[in-house]
C-alpha cells in the first residue's frame, strides 16, 4: 500500500513536471528575449517626405515599456494584401508600420504587436491591455536618440471598423499608437472580436 | 594745451559749418512745371511720322514741318501758331530748370548702359533723383530694361546721345509716375522698336521712335524733329500700379477647400476664416496696409479635421506683405473618421480669366471679364459659385447645356462680368464646387492697367493628376500641368513649382524655341510623388512681361485610402496543452490498468 502511494505521487510530481515545464520554459525565453539588445534588421526603405522643413528622426530601433515589462526590437511593415496594417512575424518583437511617420516626428506613428501566439507562447502586446493613461513609452532610433511618449488614451474597435483617427492627426504634434487585438478568438474568421489602439503623445519637455 | 584746445575748437567749429553745409547739399529732384508745353505728347519743328501714329495728347510743329503721314491726334495741333511758340518757351525754361538741379549721381566717364549700370546702386533700378553722365558720355537702355522705384522725381541728364535697344522697357513701380520722369540729352535720343518707355524727353537734337513702341510721356522738341513709326504715345499721367492700387496697400484672400473622405459632412462655411483675428469669407479679396509682416490665417478648429496650407502661406498660416501683393492662402481640411466603403472621387475643375480690354490707356473706362469654367476631372460637379472682388454680379452666359445646375464632364461654362475702372488692378475670382463631399477650387487673376498702354501679362495653369484615387498606402501619382498665355504678351521666365511635388520637369510646348510663352503656346509639365495619404496640393505658374508679374494657381486633391487596423492576434490554443492532456490522459490510463492488474 506504501508503495502504491509513492508511485501515485512520483507519477503526480511527474506530471506536474510535464504540465508546467513548457510554460516555465515560455517564461525565461519571453524574459531574455525581451530584456537583450538584438541587432535589428533593417529594410530601408526611401519615403517621400510632404514635410521637408521638419528634421527627420533616425530609424526606430527598440521598444521599450517598463510598466509591462516591454524592451523590444522593431521590424519595420508595410501593409497586407487586404490593406491592413501587417504585423510582426514573431511573438517577440513588435513592429513599426513604415509608411506612417517615425516615431517623433510630426503625425501618428504606428506600432503593431501580436497578442497571443500559437502553443502558448506569449506575444510582445499580451498585456497592452494594462497601460493606463500617464505611463511611459521610449522609442530608440538608430542614432541611439530616445523618445518618450506618454500614454493618452486606449480604444477599442471592430476588427473592420478602422478609423483615420488611429493614422491622422490634426494637432500639428508628434504621436506614437500601438495596435494590437483583444476580445474573443473567432475560429472561422481567424481574429479576435476587437482591436486595442494605445494612443501615446510625445513628451513635451 | 590751451593752444591745442583752441585748435580743437576751431577745428570742430569747420567741422560743424562744413557738415551743415553737406547737409545743405544733400538735394531732392524736383518736377518743373512745364507751363504751356504740359498739354503736348509731341512739340516739334518738323514731325515725321514713317506710318501711323497715334498721339494721345497736343501736336506742335512749324508749317514747312508738318508731317506728310497724318497722326491720329487725339489733342489739340498746333501748326506753328502762338500756342506752339508759347509751349517752345514753356519747353526751355522747364529745360533750364531741370539742368539747374544739381547732380545727386554722376555716372563714371564712360558710356552708360543704364540697364547693367552697377555703379549707382542696385543694377537696373533707379529712386528718385538726378542721374548725370560726365561729358559728351551717352547713356542707354539695354534689354534688361530699367525700373524707376518710389514717389519722386527722376532726372536724367544725359550729357551725349540717348538710346534704346529693340523691346527696352521703362517700368514705374513704387508710386513712381510718368510725369515726374525726365530724359535731357545733349544729342540726339534715339528709342528702339517695340519699346515701353516712360517720361518727358527734352530734346532739340531730335528724338526718332523706333517701330511698335508705346511711350507714357511727352516727345519735346521745339527746335528739333520728332520722327515716329507705328507708335502711341500718351501724356496722360500713369501712376505705377503700385501706387495706382495703394502704395501702402495689399490684399490677402483665404480660399478654403474641404474633402470628406471618411464620413464627413462639414462644408466651407461650417470653417470660420479669420486674418489676424479679423473675420474673412472663403474666396473674397481683402485689402490691409502694407508693408506689414507676420499675418496670421486662421479659422475655428474642428477636432474631426485636419488642416493644412498651401498657396502663399507657410505651414504656419503666415505670410508677409509688401505694396501691391496679392496673396492667396490655401486652407485645406480634412476630415478625421471611419473610412467610407468606397473611395470617393475628387472633382477637379479649371477655370480661366480674361480682361478685355487688358489696359486702358486714355485712363478710367469699362472692362468686361469673361471668367471660363472646365470640368476637368471625371466626375460632374455641383454647387457650384463664383466670388469675384470689384466686379458683380458675375452672369452665367452659357455652358450649361442640358440645364441641371452640374458642370458635366462635357461642359464649358462661360461667366462675364462688366465693370468700370477708375485705376490699374488685379481682379481676382475664386469657383469652388462640390462633387463626393469633397470641394473643388480654382482661382483667376487678371489685371487691367489703366492709364498707360502697358499691356499686363496672363498666364494658366492647369493640373490634372492620374489617378484620382488610391488604395490604403497610397502610391505614385503623376501631374500633368498645362500652362498657357491667355493674354496678348509674350511670357520671359515662367516657373512652376509644386508645394507637394518635386521636381516639376517642362516636358514641351516651346515651339519657336524663344523660351518665352507665346500666347499661341502650350507648355507641359510632369511630376511624380509617392502619396500614402489623402493630399491636395498646390501648383503656382509664374511669368513675366512689360515689368509685370502673371501668377495662377492650380489645386487638386488625392484620395487615398485608410489602413485597416492590424489583424495581429493568433489563437492561443496550443498543441502543448493539447498533448498533454492527452498524455495525462494516457498516463491515467495506464496508471488505472495497471493498479487493476495489481488488485
Amino acid at each position: 500500500m506504501q508503495r502504491n502511494l509513492l508511485k501515485q505521487i512520483s507519477l503526480t510530481i511527474i506530471l506536474s513536471g510535464f504540465a508546467f515545464s513548457p510554460a516555465a520554459l515560455s517564461y525565461f525565453y519571453q524574459k531574455n528575449t525581451f530584456q537583450q539588445s538584438k541587432p535589428a534588421f533593417f529594410v530601408k526603405k526611401a519615403l517621400v517626405s510632404f514635410q521637408l522643413e521638419q528634421p527627420r528622426q533616425g530609424l526606430p530601433v527598440r521598444l521599450k515599456i517598463p510598466k509591462i515589462s516591454i524592451d523590444t526590437t522593431l521590424e519595420y511593415v508595410g501593409l497586407t494584401p487586404e490593406g491592413n496594417v501587417d504585423v510582426p512575424a514573431g511573438p517577440f518583437n513588435a513592429a513599426w508600420y513604415e509608411l506612417s511617420p517615425r516615431p517623433g516626428e510630426k503625425g501618428n506613428a504606428i506600432i503593431t504587436g501580436h497578442f497571443g501566439w500559437k502553443n502558448g507562447i506569449p506575444a510582445i502586446f499580451d498585456y497592452l491591455y494594462k497601460l493606463r493613461k500617464g505611463d511611459k513609452i521610449y522609442i530608440e532610433d538608430e542614432t541611439g536618440t530616445t523618445t518618450t511618449f506618454i500614454v493618452r488614451e486606449s480604444r477599442r474597435y471592430a476588427p473592420s471598423a478602422g478609423s483615420s483617427d488611429v493614422f491622422v492627426s490634426n494637432d500639428e504634434r508628434a504621436h506614437l499608437n500601438l495596435i494590437t487585438c483583444e476580445g474573443i478568438w473567432n475560429k472561422t474568421e481567424k481574429s479576435y472580436s476587437k482591436r486595442l489602439v494605445v494612443f501615446a503623445d510625445k513628451e513635451i519637455k | 594745451m590751451k593752444i591745442f584746445s583752441k585748435l580743437s575748437i576751431i577745428g570742430m567749429a569747420f567741422a560743424f559749418i562744413f557738415g551743415l553745409a553737406g547737409l545743405n547739399g544733400v538735394f531732392a529732384a524736383t518736377t518743373p512745371s512745364l507751363g504751356t508745353a504740359d498739354t503736348f505728347g509731341v512739340l516739334s519743328s518738323t514731325f515725321t511720322v514713317v506710318t501711323s501714329t497715334t498721339v494721345n495728347g497736343d501736336v506742335g510743329y512749324t508749317v514747312a514741318g508738318a508731317p506728310t503721314t497724318a497722326p491720329t491726334v487725339n489733342g489739340t495741333i498746333y501748326p506753328e501758331d502762338a500756342t506752339w511758340t508759347s509751349a517752345g518757351l514753356a519747353q526751355g525754361t522747364a529745360l533750364t530748370n531741370l539742368n539747374n538741379q544739381p547732380c545727386t549721381y554722376t555716372f563714371p566717364d564712360t558710356a552708360i548702359n543704364l540697364s547693367t549700370d552697377t555703379t549707382h546702386g542696385t543694377v537696373g533700378v533707379y529712386a528718385p533723383g538726378v542721374y548725370c553722365t560726365q561729358a559728351t558720355r551717352a547713356a542707354s537702355i539695354g534689354t534688361a530694361g530699367i525700373t524707376l522705384t518710389g514717389s519722386g522725381t527722376f532726372i536724367f541728364r544725359i550729357n551725349g546721345a540717348f538710346t534704346s535697344v529693340d523691346g527696352a522697357v521703362v517700368t514705374l513701380a513704387n508710386g513712381a509716375s510718368s510725369c515726374d520722369v525726365f530724359w535731357t540729352p545733349t544729342a540726339a535720343t534715339t528709342l528702339g522698336a517695340n519699346n515701353t518707355f516712360v517720361g518727358t524727353v527734352i530734346d532739340d537734337a531730335g528724338i526718332t521712335v523706333g517701330a511698335n513702341t508705346a511711350w507714357t510721356g511727352r516727345a519735346l522738341a521745339y527746335g528739333g524733329t520728332v520722327t515716329t513709326n507705328t507708335d502711341t504715345i500718351t501724356r496722360a499721367c500713369s501712376v505705377s500700379t503700385v501706387a495706382s492700387s495703394g502704395s501702402s496697400r495689399a490684399t490677402i484672400n483665404v480660399v478654403k477647400t474641404v474633402i470628406n473622405d471618411n464620413g464627413g459632412t462639414k462644408k466651407v462655411v461650417d470653417f470660420p476664416l479669420f486674418v489676424n483675428g479679423s473675420a474673412v469669407i472663403s474666396g473674397e479679396t481683402n485689402t490691409f496696409i502694407a508693408p506689414a509682416s507676420a499675418f496670421t490665417i486662421t479659422e475655428t478648429n474642428n477636432a474631426n479635421y485636419t488642416r493644412a496650407f498651401s498657396g502663399d502661406c507657410d505651414i504656419n498660416g503666415q505670410l508677409n506683405l509688401i505694396p501691391g501683393d496679392n496673396r492667396f492662402c490655401i486652407v485645406t481640411n480634412n476630415d478625421i473618421g471611419a473610412p467610407l466603403p468606397v473611395l470617393p472621387v475628387p472633382p477637379l475643375m479649371d477655370l480661366v480669366k480674361t480682361a478685355n480690354p487688358l489696359s486702358l490707356p486714355a485712363g478710367p473706362g469699362s472692362v468686361t471679364y469673361t471668367y471660363t469654367l472646365r470640368n476637368i476631372g471625371t466626375v460632374p460637379v455641383t454647387d457650384i459659385t463664383i466670388v469675384g472682388d470689384t466686379c458683380s454680379p458675375i452672369v452665367l452666359v452659357s455652358g450649361d447645356t442640358n440645364n441641371d445646375k452640374k458642370l458635366d464632364l462635357n461642359e464649358t461654362w462661360v461667366h462675364t462680368c462688366q465693370t468700370n475702372l477708375t485705376e490699374t488692378h488685379t481682379n481676382t475670382a475664386v469657383a469652388t464646387g462640390w462633387a463626393n463631399g469633397i470641394s473643388t477650387v480654382d482661382i483667376a487673376t487678371a489685371t487691367v492697367v489703366v492709364g498707360t498702354p502697358i499691356v499686363p501679362p496672363l498666364i494658366h495653369i492647369t493640373k490634372v493628376p492620374t489617378p484620382f484615387t488610391l488604395p490604403a498606402g497610397g502610391g505614385m501619382v503623376t501631374y500633368v500641368k498645362t500652362v498657357t498665355n491667355p493674354g496678348t504678351v509674350a511670357l520671359s521666365n515662367v516657373r512652376v513649382t509644386d508645394n507637394q511635388c518635386s521636381p516639376v520637369s517642362y516636358i514641351t510646348g516651346d515651339a519657336n524655341g524663344d523660351s518665352k510663352l507665346d500666347p499661341s503656346e502650350t507648355w507641359m509639365y510632369t511630376c511624380r510623388v509617392n502619396l500614402i495619404q489623402t493630399t491636395t496640393n498646390t501648383a503656382v505658374a509664374t511669368g513675366e512681361a512689360n515689368g509685370m508679374t502673371a501668377r495662377d494657381f492650380a489645386i487638386a486633391s488625392i484620395v487615398v485610402g485608410v489602413p485597416g487596423l492590424s489583424n495581429a492576434g493568433i489563437e492561443s490554443t496550443s498543441w502543448w496543452i493539447i498533448a498533454l492532456i492527452a498524455i495525462v490522459g494516457i498516463s491515467f490510463s495506464f496508471y488505472i490498468v495497471r493498479r487493476k492488474q495489481l488488485i
